[in-house]
């Protein structure tokens, strides 16, 4: 095979390898919320992208899984590990049609909110509350039809 | 066979417990200014048979600086002075409060409400060699702008503020000093926001504090000291000074004021003692009569208190005359 041709046939299978290679599409944001007056005197919260964030502050999480292909896809499951320096607020995980499970020892063991439990220095077992998440899992319960996006997400407060 | 603790908890485990047990630094006010906080997910599906799995961006924001700041005043009860007095010592606690680098300017404000004297400046000092004590010679005199305190996130000084105590002033007294220290990085209302202002540049934001504190203390005058020396003279009707029936004594009561401070209403209270008579008419304040009823003059014997003689001898200075009561009383 001539060297030209040999390259020519990689490129064109790479070009119809990438969309089936990114059947899927996955987008973090992280956003904070801002109260502001209006004319009017009425508060709005206005979402931006995560600024002036400090200890203590709260920042939502959203994670936009959109089926770019032509195919529809099953069983997705999006995992998102809680970023360092922050704690899940108790209570915060969203996402329409999914089944939302926890993880407590660093993503080897998930189960739904009040079922996990932590070790205690003691040795005593105790139920995990949001400060000992490490991993957030959403399990989509339908399937993702081209084109369609499924949003999840979850809000942290800044430690 | 694996060597065991009597707790049954594996050697190689024991001697890695030290560092397992390393506490995880304190940082009570959270999050470090300038700490980036990545988020990334990850997402499996099925198309057909095929599992695959995709990774997201990287989702990042920047902690900021946030201002706080907190005072506490020191000492554990007012500091006791003369009146006058100098370079009277009250002590604070400045605590970096917020999550970053920060450099304080101080001032102190006299002339509080709810106080009976205002102290008068002198100045302040930074303690320099971290004892607690304020020693001029090896600790910092504060020039505002010039060596304002900085302190890393967490941090805590102590600042020394010596004021002088005015003269005149009467005991019990207080007077209080208020200690304010105000973030350099920015202050205001919580929330406002100084873009570039915080450490290497980051935006600071004001705390709960507004990025500024104020403690206040207080001195109360103690100088004064009243002392009373008393002493009884008996004349035993058969001669001597037996202390028997129908002995009469004479009791001496010398009232001095020492210290540095007025004292105020000064009344001397002495009960006339069991088994004794008081003699009527008796009763002298520096060697004059007193009237035995609560009148025009300072002393009245059973009326202001029963059996007991009271004299009211008022404001008295440092430096008054002693003042003499004398009363007798014959022994039933």
């Amino acid at each position: 095979m001539k060297p030209l041709l040999f390259f020519s046939s990689i490129l064109l299978l790479a070009l119809f390898s990438a969309p089936l290679l990114a059947e899927i599409t996955l987008t973090t944001v992280a956003e904070t919320e801002v109260t502001e007056v209006d004319a009017r005197g009425e508060e709005i919260v206005r979402r931006t992208r995560a600024n002036r964030v400090v200890p203590g502050s709260e920042v939502i999480y959203t994670i936009t899984a959109k089926n770019s292909g032509a195919e529809p896809a099953d069983n997705v499951v999006v995992t998102n590990p809680i970023p360092e320096q922050t704690v899940y607020v108790d209570g915060s995980a969203f996402g329409a049609g999914t089944e939302i499970i926890f993880s407590a020892d660093g993503g080897k063991h998930y189960d739904a909110a009040g079922q996990l439990t932590v070790k205690q220095a003691d040795g005593l077992s105790r139920a995990a509350t949001g400060e000992d998440y490490t991993h957030v899992r959403w399990h989509l319960a339908f399937s993702l039809a081209p084109g369609e996006e499924a949003p999840v997400g979850y809000v942290v407060r800044v430690k | 066979m694996m060597k065991r603790t009597l707790a049954g908890i594996p050697l190689w485990l024991l001697l890695l417990a030290p560092w397992l047990a390393l506490p995880s630094p304190a940082l009570a006010t959270g999050t470090s200014a300038g700490v980036d906080i990545r988020a990334t997910a990850t997402a499996e599906y099925s198309i057909g048979d095929s599992r695959s799995s995709v990774t997201s961006n990287t989702a990042i924001f920047r902690v900021d600086q946030i201002l706080d700041v907190t005072l506490s005043w020191q000492n554990a009860d007012h500091r006791p002075v003369g009146s006058p007095d100098s370079d009277q010592v009250l002590s604070y606690l400045l605590t970096n409060t917020g999550n970053g680098d920060d450099s304080y300017s101080l001032s102190v404000e006299n002339g509080l409400g709810g106080d009976q004297f205002a102290p008068e400046f002198v100045d302040i000092y930074l303690d320099a060699d971290g004892n607690g004590l304020l020693d001029p010679e090896f600790d910092t005199l504060y020039i505002t702008g010039r060596n304002d305190p900085q302190l890393t996130a967490d941090a805590a000084r102590v600042v020394f503020v010596r004021n002088n105590i005015p003269a005149d002033l009467h005991d019990g007294d207080l007077g209080s000093s208020q200690l304010n220290a105000t973030s350099n990085t920015g202050s205001g209302a919580p929330g406002t926001t100084f873009d570039g202002a915080g450490n290497n540049g980051i935006t600071a934001v004001v705390g709960a504090s507004g990025g500024t504190d104020g403690a206040t203390g207080s001195y109360q005058v103690s100088g004064a000291g009243v002392s009373l020396l008393k002493s009884v003279a008996i004349v035993n009707p058969l001669g001597g000074e037996q202390p028997v029936t129908g002995a009469l004594m004479t009791y001496r009561i010398e009232v001095t004021v020492s210290g540095t401070a007025r004292a105020n209403g000064v009344v001397i209270t002495d009960s006339i003692p069991a088994n004794t008579s008081y003699v009527p008419a008796s009763l002298t304040l520096n060697d004059e009569a007193l009237t035995d009823a609560a009148d025009g003059d300072a002393g009245d014997v059973g009326d202001s208190r029963a059996d007991t003689v009271t004299v009211d001898l008022g404001d008295l200075n440092p430096g008054s005359p002693t003042r003499i009561i004398t009363f007798d009383v014959l022994i039933d």
